[in-house]
């Protein structure tokens, strides 16, 4: 897949995780340019196209959404979402944060930092679905406009 | 006694002069003032002025009169000129106030007062000396006065020591245990003056003793009492000069007493808090309550080694005949703040761990259920009817799992959340709370039976919490029933409200009822009647942080009431 055609970035360190919410997506045909990473510090070099995406990404092609896990090891969920939120070129970019509780706590915390939505794992296409809805961009990404 | 009626007498002769004085002055003025009012407009002013200018002069007057009198009066104190006023001299100059005076005397009880000779030899007695001594004045006068003294105080030479004191500074004074005539003690404070014959050589002394065994008495409880309490503690006077401190004042600090009475309060006190301490000492010299001192700051200590430690210190005053003192209790709590710091750092742990039980235990549930969906979902047409019963045990045993990890979580919130009191309508809070259970599981056909619900005060989502748990417990058990009926209401009783949830459902055994409130217990079976066994411990918890109380009454098959209470 060409890392600058990527639409969805899914973070998330745990695989059985990353697995169950790529086939829900691509059950609904989601997940042609989706792109997952294990973790923070690699969703942060593809995002700024550095580390080893420095050669193969242009970061002005952003994902069109960002799927990011909380608790992740070395660099977590809230601070890659703290980074991206503030950082005037990654600002605008939609994140949703994946939690394993909606009583977590870190969810105010992500809010409070920016973040768009949330959806509790395991991810179905219902809750992605109200996810995107509740951005505001559903039609954006549905309907599969060009950049 | 000779030089008080002296100082009565110049002091009545300083008065009549003033009050002379007075009169002819407040004359002169009311004849002004008649003067001055029938001479029309002539300002009202200037009378007062002149009254004021006149009043002013008779201030001035009595007070100058009456320091030359007292000015007089100091000149007749010993040992120079009060020679001439020796017992002689004063009989010599006014027989009848002698003989008044001597009577007077020996008619005082309360003192023993007595007249010595030069070497000690008791002269008189009065009834005072009897009633404290136990001696008739006929057995007791031609004797030295050391038979009072203790025979240790003898063999040490007290009395000759006491003696010898008075005759070198013209006065003595000294406080201790003294005999009776039956050999009993009693405390005694004497005063022992020196008497000079005309050439100021010392003829006698006046002996004045005073029975003190009952102040005594409650001086060493007062000292007992302070020993015996638990905190180290000093009395300090309205100076801050430290006046007592008993031995857990020594142990704590390290000072002996003798080190610190007499010293300002300020030695216990961190030397850059001093001067902000005297400041402070004196307001509250000022508004004298008892109250903690220093309350929500933390307040250190300074041991006599220089080291510091945490204390906690409450002030009382005590009004005495010498004055305002402050009694100043410092309890060391460094233990209490290691078990402080201690505790934080285990409840930070509890956090982290609660924190990780929530992400790091759900995540492999989250595994088992997604990927047996997928089974179900994408693998159907190979599964048959027996692959398919055992793929939905598996998801009902992870969901399970799940509620478990849930309220458990839910329940050691329930102890870290603070409490927030507001009032609120219980009635409101109970019709809600019914109407969300039944909406939710679409209940029908239960009687409800509301009876008088009383307002109350307490953290509204907490206490929600209770009422949804103690609700929704009845329709769950009462819920096979063929009529359901589930009775709440409320009485106050004694400063407390008192709340209750009852059914008609299964009831309980009674024999367990203790096993109820406590967490993941449960009474029945799980293929009965879902639950995890953590409602009523939450119940439980939230109540206790009210300061409230609950308990269960049941029975088997007839029903179970669940009660708690609030304080009001």
């Amino acid at each position: 897949m060409d890392p600058n055609s990527v639409e969805i970035l899914l973070v998330e360190d745990n695989p059985a995780d990353a697995e169950l919410a790529i086939r829900e997506l691509k059950k609904h045909n989601m997940a042609n340019n989706l792109f997952h990473v294990r973790n923070g510090e690699e969703a942060l070099d593809f995002i700024f196209a550095t580390g080893k995406y420095a050669d193969t990404r242009n970061m002005l092609y952003t994902p069109k959404v960002i799927l990011l896990d909380i608790q992740m090891p070395k660099v977590n969920g809230i601070e890659v979402l703290s980074t991206l939120k503030s950082d005037s070129r990654t600002r605008q970019t939609p994140v949703v944060i994946l939690t394993s509780s909606k009583e977590n706590p870190d969810i105010q915390k992500c809010y409070e930092l920016g973040a768009n939505s949330y959806i509790v794992k395991p991810v179905n296409f219902e809750g992605f679905a109200e996810a995107i809805r509740n951005l505001g961009f559903y039609w954006l990404l549905l309907n599969q406009t060009p950049v | 006694m000779k030089f008080a009626i002296n100082k009565l007498l110049y002091a009545l002769i300083a008065f009549a002069a003033v009050a002379a004085v007075l009169v002819m002055f407040i004359l002169r003025e009311l004849s002004n003032a008649k003067i001055l009012t029938s001479g029309t407009i002539i300002s009202s002013n200037k009378r007062i002025e002149i009254s004021g200018i006149s009043v002013l002069t008779i201030l001035f007057f009595m007070i100058a009169t009456s320091v030359f009198a007292l000015s007089k009066i100091d000149r007749f104190r010993p040992p120079i000129i009060g020679s001439q006023m020796d017992n002689q001299a004063l009989s010599d100059q006014d027989p009848v106030n002698t003989n008044e005076y001597h009577r007077m005397i020996a008619e005082i009880e309360d003192y023993a007062i007595i007249l010595l000779d030069e070497s000690g030899i008791i002269k008189n007695w009065n009834k005072g000396a009897l009633k404290i001594k136990g001696y008739e004045a006929k057995e007791i006068i031609g004797k030295n006065f050391s038979v009072f003294y203790t025979s240790q105080d003898r063999q040490n030479g007290i009395p000759e020591k006491i003696l010898s004191e008075a005759r070198q500074k013209g006065k003595a004074v000294c406080e201790g245990l003294r005999i009776r005539k039956d050999g009993s003690a009693f405390w005694g404070s004497i005063v022992i003056t020196a008497l000079y014959d005309a050439n100021g050589v010392i003829n006698g002394f006046t002996k004045v003793t005073r029975d003190i065994t009952e102040k005594r008495k409650v001086e060493e409880k007062f000292y007992a009492l302070l020993d015996s309490a638990p905190d180290a503690t000093v009395i300090v006077n309205e100076e801050g000069v430290i006046q007592m401190a008993n031995t857990q004042t020594e142990k704590l600090f390290g000072y002996s007493r003798h080190e610190i009475i007499g010293k300002p309060v300020e030695v216990f006190i961190p030397i850059e808090l001093r001067s902000r301490h005297i400041h402070h000492r004196a307001d509250f010299a000022r508004s004298s309550k008892v109250r903690a001192m220093g309350v929500g700051i933390e307040l250190n200590a300074v041991k006599k080694d220089g080291s510091m430690f945490p204390v906690e210190i409450s002030l009382s005053p005590i009004q005495t005949e010498e004055g305002m003192l402050i009694s100043a209790a410092i309890r060391d709590i460094t233990h209490r703040k290691e078990l402080e710091t201690e505790l934080k750092k285990i409840n930070t742990e509890l956090e982290a761990f609660t924190y990780s039980v929530s992400h790091d235990l759900r995540a492999p549930l989250r595994g088992i259920i997604g990927f047996t969906n997928v089974l179900e979902e994408e693998y159907s047409s190979k599964l048959d009817n027996e692959a398919k019963r055992i793929t939905s045990i598996i998801k009902a045993n992870t969901i399970r799992m799940g509620r478990l990890i849930d309220d458990l979580l839910n329940f050691s919130r329930t102890g870290k959340q603070e409490i927030v009191k507001a009032d609120f309508s219980t009635k409101a809070m109970v019709h809600e709370v019914i109407n969300e259970i039944t909406g939710q599981y679409e209940i029908e056909g239960i009687e409800w039976d509301i009876r008088e619900l009383l307002p109350a005060r307490g953290d509204i989502s907490t206490i929600r919490q209770v009422w949804v748990n103690l609700i929704s417990n009845a329709v769950k058990y009462s819920r096979n029933k063929p009529r359901p009926v589930i009775e709440i209401g409320s009485w106050l009783d004694n400063g407390f409200a008192v709340f209750y949830v009852k059914d008609n459902g299964v009831g309980f055994d009674e024999q367990y009822k203790d096993k109820l409130f406590r967490v993941f217990q449960r009474l029945h079976d799980a293929d009965e009647f879902e639950g995890t066994g953590v409602g009523l411990a939450v119940v439980e918890k939230i109540i206790s942080r009210h300061k409230g109380k609950v308990w269960a009454e049941g029975k088997m098959n007839e029903g179970a009431g669940f009660y708690f209470t609030i304080p009001v």
